[in-house]
């Protein structure tokens, strides 16, 4: 990659469900391309080191934080998985910035299977998740309702999330929470377009089941849950 | 089309509705409760405190490993987050004497790397042109004049490094001029070490001593002005010219009962009256100390999680820190180790 690519993964999404991307970081220099960021990065360079933790420590964090739940946890695995990224940056053979996020995501996949099996190892050490822990999201400035229907919801999707197959959690975390296109999330996970397409559509099929949403034919004379 | 690019293409924006919306209507329903996590933004001061570990560490292993990095002066124009530790010591005027002084660093930083470089090719053009019978004594003129220049290089980056508090320079000029000069010193160090002349050695050894007495005296100087993470890199360099400096060799954080994390540090020359940094800050209760461990409690009220960045600030502005390692929970019957 000559330049830098600086679509923003969530760009060309333009549902009213699917929420706005983020602006581009302050800062980037658009004269200079990832890849020499990258290089200067390996070089521990404190000005491009800072340019790759403002791109991508927002993206960590959602990853971690659809993973995990709690902002807490969230905050300390995404700490851990920036310094193993520094620690491992002059490893890295990523060549562009997909391939950075790749490796930088697969840094955070090991902390969060790390964290799991801790928890699981000293289920005593964990805490249950207070309230204010929880993400809020722009439905908490407005609307009761939704600020209760997101409240509740919160773990019921975690934990729904949790027991998808590795695939299909890949590709909404990808996809739906981090925007990615389809053509980069096919990259990220070394598939085809049409494959992704098709796991994403399994995924949601999936995860509709186990936060039973039905269709809408099916709800008639049940009691609204929505 | 079938169901899933038409799921894919309403996702991505190119379609709003499609045939087969009573099918797809759920699926749709499911990705918008995944909004909050997509909304969800990490808090400033955790973005910022992070920021300034991820480069504190960074410089650390630099420190570590011996890799030098070019003077990082900041040449995007982009504001790190590690100036925001020396904005917090001087609020009122860091900013501006930051945005005076890059083009004086920029200048002074060129021209002394500009000398250097020229003193360099120059040893080095000699050293190609001597040899023969001159060949042992040449080596060993070239290992002085080199060790010579090592210190030179050093003294100016003490110099820099004066500055850099003096001025509130910032944190990236500060840390550059702290690597320059460890880094600097060592080399000096081995060229001495490697002279066969007994008595070349002995004269550049003194003068080196007398460098270090001098770096020792102004790091210490500096360290009151300095941010917790920052006393820490510059503690770092005071064991490498010979200080006696607080090291921790093991860190370890506990949950003790259901209301605090116990951290235990272990390392050497921890002086009575230390407190327990965590991320950067002190805080928590020492329990026991004594010159090898630290055994301190912190309430988890702010720290739900473990706390993985701790250390140790001394009474005399050294400090030590170190990434803590989460050991099973302690009971309230335990009883830490005794000390002073």
């Amino acid at each position: 990659m000559d330049d830098l690519d600086v679509r923003h993964p969530r760009q060309g999404s333009a549902q009213a469900h699917i929420p706005p991307f983020d602006p581009p970081p302050e800062g980037w220099p658009a004269s200079e391309s990832f890849d020499h960021v990258l290089a200067r990065a390996r070089a521990f360079d404190q000005s491009a080191l800072t340019l790759l933790y403002r791109r991508f420590m927002p993206l960590v964090y959602r990853y971690v934080l659809a993973r995990v739940g709690d902002i807490h946890h969230a905050e300390d695995l995404t700490s851990e998985v920036f310094f193993a990224a520094i620690e491992q940056m002059s490893t890295t053979r990523a060549q562009d910035e997909l391939g950075f996020v790749a490796w930088l995501l697969g840094i955070a996949r090991n902390k969060v299977a790390l964290h799991f099996r801790q928890q699981r190892a000293h289920p005593e050490g964990s805490f249950t998740i207070a309230e204010h822990d929880r993400p809020s999201s722009s439905a908490d400035d407005g609307d009761p309702l939704a600020i209760i229907t997101t409240r509740e919801s919160w773990d019921e999707v975690v934990s729904a999330l949790n027991r998808l197959t590795e695939e299909q959690r890949a590709v909404l975390l990808y996809r739906c929470i981090l925007g990615y296109a389809t053509e980069d999330v096919a990259r990220l996970m070394r598939k085809r377009p049409g494959t992704i397409r098709a796991l994403q559509f399994r995924a949601l099929a999936s995860l509709a089941r186990l936060l039973g949403i039905t269709p809408r034919h099916d709800r008639s004379g049940k009691e609204g849950r929505s | 089309m079938n169901p899933s690019d038409e799921l894919d293409s309403i996702l991505s924006g190119r379609r709003v509705t499609g045939s087969t919306d009573e099918l797809l209507a759920p699926l749709l329903e499911t990705n918008a409760r995944l909004a909050p996590f997509a909304e969800a933004s990490p808090s400033p001061s955790f973005t910022d405190a992070l920021e300034a570990r991820v480069l504190a560490h960074a410089t650390h292993l630099t420190n570590e490993t011996g890799f030098r990095s070019e003077l990082s002066f900041d040449d995007t124009g982009i504001e790190t987050r590690q100036d925001y530790a020396v904005a917090y010591s001087a609020p009122e005027t860091r900013h501006d004497s930051w945005r005076d002084t890059p083009s004086r660093w920029r200048a002074a930083a060129i021209t002394v790397a500009f000398v250097v470089v020229c003193l360099s090719v120059f040893t080095l053009v000699a050293n190609a042109r001597m040899g023969g019978p001159f060949s042992q004594s040449s080596s060993n003129a070239s290992a002085a004049s080199r060790a010579r220049l090592q210190m030179q290089s050093a003294s100016q980056a003490l110099t820099m490094l004066d500055q850099a508090v003096t001025r509130q320079s910032g944190n990236i000029a500060y840390l550059s001029a702290l690597t320059t000069l460890r880094t600097d010193v060592q080399a000096a160090m081995t060229l001495i070490d490697a002279m066969p002349s007994a008595a070349d050695r002995a004269g550049l050894l003194t003068q080196l001593r007398d460098l270090e007495a001098q770096a020792r005296g102004d790091l210490r100087g500096a360290l009151p002005r300095l941010s917790w993470s920052l006393r820490a890199a510059t503690t770092l360099t005071l064991g490498t010219i010979g200080d006696t400096v607080p090291l921790i060799s093991r860190a370890q954080v506990a949950q003790w009962e259901d209301h605090f994390w116990q951290i235990t540090l272990t390392g050497a020359n921890f002086a009575s009256g230390g407190v327990l940094l965590v991320n950067d800050q002190p805080g928590g209760t020492v329990i026991a100390l004594n010159p090898m461990q630290m055994v301190a409690r912190i309430s988890a009220q702010g720290f739900q999680a473990p706390p993985n960045y701790v250390g140790i600030g001394e009474p005399d502005d050294t400090a030590a820190e170190a990434d803590a390692t989460l050991v099973p929970a302690i009971g309230a019957t335990s009883t830490p180790v005794s000390g002073n």
